[in-house]
């Protein structure tokens, strides 16, 4: 707010100065930049990466310090030798098992100096920045100790940041610490992003009630309470992430602006109340049980990722109510090859307003086993289909010829072959093959639908 | 008086180089420099000079508020003409633009602005900045310098 201020009093300057028109001709050759109030400039620099902005001190003196008045978001993920060091240790945690303990001790020291260098010019840059506030802060590289991490919680919470995210790495065991938010009136928060960090009851309870402005929460994998009760009058959360919070045993939503829902985990009790605006669900984990969401059938897209689930998945989409308002569709899967199949048509049959169907695949080694069929009741009014890690497996076929012969409206078929979903499967990746096998689905397309191969 | 102000139905607005644009109540909002002139005024019909700003520029900001205006667009076809028309302006436009926004007073316009010009000179060498913007170095060798040392980080 006090930003905004401060611009509008140096706009308010700029005109009483600038009463006539300084300009007599449209194009005119002079430094168009030089004649606004310092709060322009401040405002383009705010929009730009940290580093990007502080190399503007050097255009004329004017521009010397307008840097420091930044107040875009900060964003801290380790500086470049950090995310090389840790790729090494990895490595050679990986290849060099027998040898890895000095090396690895070694490393580690290594590593450590080098945060502590990254940490101390995070609190020197900290300590020359004078914008009252800051639009979002995100830190998201491994600490050792908590005291920095306090000290930086306290600095969002003074620059009344909208955008917060926070990962420390899985070794820090860190509690964000309610008494910090207590310090301020803090309610300018917009979006909280959480990994790795612990939640208690007590903090969930004081952001919602808190932070009106609160519209994205999401955790993963960190400690929360086991009940949580997502409610509050003043409720405008519109997306809500939980992904692998192991504790949570019973989730309670009360939001009726509620709009998005990840569910990424085990079994829980679930209890949505109000959920009007509910659109858009994502599941994923071990969690089989969506079919039986009371908001199922509101929903108009769907993510599914059934990469983690065993087999009984199917049992599941069997039990899929008919889910009429379902318009885009996406399945992450990996496993077995004819589960995956089955797991397409079965969830084609369940919508049938669908328009795009994604279909991202995790790949395991390609099978080309004799060909199977399978029948639709209705045809299905998919306009759009993405195959997405397409390498041309008997199932991959099958699924198209299968939508070709059923959707009767088809438009568009992608398939992109460029990169399994799999980082770890990447090296092993044929493009040059997966792009032939595509390319070889093309002749069995009629010219009418839109063929695209990435 | 404000029955009265409710019943004004058309603004017109006088740029610098003559060109007259009449518009509706709901268009000139965000223009806060207007919307002050208007409430001000006591009148049906109201018309304001903009010494400030030309033709040309008006007639671009006047299509931008009327697309974010209405309330049948939807969010993405706002954004994909956002995306249009950045890419429809060359570097002076957007400078010019965003003086005009900073005169008017537009909160939101501003903000645009900043971000496509943000967008330019990111990533772009301190020469191509200067250059941009304009901007003659009244720094000695010396001092300059001094001050990439000072922010070595940034320079890396």
């Amino acid at each position: 707010m006090s930003h905004s201020q401060i611009i509008m009093r140096n706009m308010e300057d700029g005109t009483r100065k600038d009463g006539k028109p300084k300009r007599s001709k449209p194009n005119n050759e002079e430094d168009l930049i030089n004649q606004l109030p310092d709060g322009i400039p401040i405002i383009i620099l705010s929009k730009l990466p940290i580093n990007e902005a502080a190399k503007t001190s050097i255009l004329s003196r004017k521009w010397k310090r307008l840097w420091t008045y930044f107040s875009g978001t900060l964003e801290f993920d380790g500086s470049p030798i950090m995310k090389d060091m840790k790729k090494d240790i990895k490595n050679i945690t990986r290849r060099h098992l027998h040898m890895s303990m000095h090396l690895h001790m070694a490393m580690e020291t290594m590593f450590d100096a080098e945060r502590q260098t990254y940490t101390s010019w995070i609190n020197e840059l900290f300590s020359s920045l004078k914008s009252p506030t800051l639009e979002g802060l995100k830190f998201w590289f491994p600490m050792k100790t908590v005291f920095d991490i306090d000290k930086w919680i306290h600095i969002a919470v003074k620059k009344k940041v909208q955008k917060l995210e926070l990962y420390f790495g899985r070794t820090i065991d860190y509690v964000l610490p309610l008494e910090l938010f207590k310090l301020e009136r803090f309610n300018s928060l917009c979006v909280l992003r959480m990994k790795s960090i612990t939640m208690t009851e007590q903090m969930l309870e004081y952001l919602l009630c808190n932070c009106p402005l609160l519209e994205t929460l999401s955790l993963v994998r960190s400690n929360v309470p086991k009940t949580m009760k997502i409610s509050d009058s003043s409720l405008n959360l519109k997306c809500l992430e939980l992904v692998g919070c192991l504790e949570l045993t019973k989730l309670e939503i009360f939001a009726e602006k509620l709009v998005s829902y990840k569910y990424y985990g085990s079994f829980i009790k679930r209890e949505f109340k109000s959920v009007p605006s509910l659109v858009e669900a994502s599941f994923g984990g071990y969690f089989v049980q969506f079919a039986r969401e009371s908001f199922i059938s509101q929903i108009k897209v769907l993510k599914l990722d059934i990469t983690q689930n065993s087999p009984e998945i199917i049992y599941w989409l069997i039990h899929f109510p008919k889910l009429k308002n379902v318009k885009h569709l996406e399945l992450v899967a990996c496993f077995d090859h004819d589960i995956t199949l089955s797991a397409c048509v079965m969830l084609l049959k369940a919508t049938p307003s669908l328009w795009s169907f994604t279909l991202k695949k995790l790949n395991t080694t390609p099978s080309f086993r004799p060909e199977q069929k399978f029948t639709a009741e209705c045809p299905y009014s998919l306009k759009e289909l993405e195959l997405v890690g397409f390498y041309g497996a008997a199932c991959e076929v099958e699924l198209v010829t299968h939508i070709l012969e059923n959707a009767v409206e088809l438009k568009k078929i992608t398939i992109d072959t460029r990169l399994p979903t799999k980082p770890k499967r990447r090296k092993t990746w044929n493009h040059e093959e997966s792009r032939k096998h595509a390319l070889g689905l093309k002749e069995k397309i009629p010219p009418c639908i839109e063929f695209v191969c990435l | 008086m404000a029955a009265e102000k409710s019943s004004i139905k058309i603004i017109t607005l006088i740029a610098a180089d003559g060109s007259v644009f009449e518009v509706e109540p709901n268009i000139v909002k965000e223009m806060k420099t207007v919307q002050s002139y208007i409430d001000e005024l006591d009148q049906n019909t109201v018309s304001i000079p903009l010494p400030n700003v030309f033709g040309n520029d008006l007639a671009m900001i006047i299509e931008y508020c009327k697309k974010h205006a209405s309330e049948e667009e939807t969010k993405e076809a706002k954004e994909e003409f956002d995306f249009e028309f950045v890419k429809r302006m060359k570097s002076d436009d957007k400078l010019r633009l965003l003086q005009a926004a900073s005169y008017l007073n537009m909160e939101s316009f501003l903000q645009f602005m900043a971000k496509a010009i943000a967008a330019e000179i990111e990533n772009q060498s301190v020469e191509f900045v200067r250059d941009y913007f304009q901007i003659e170095s009244d720094f000695t060798p010396e001092e300059e310098a001094e001050l990439r040392k000072e922010n070595e980080w940034a320079f890396k």
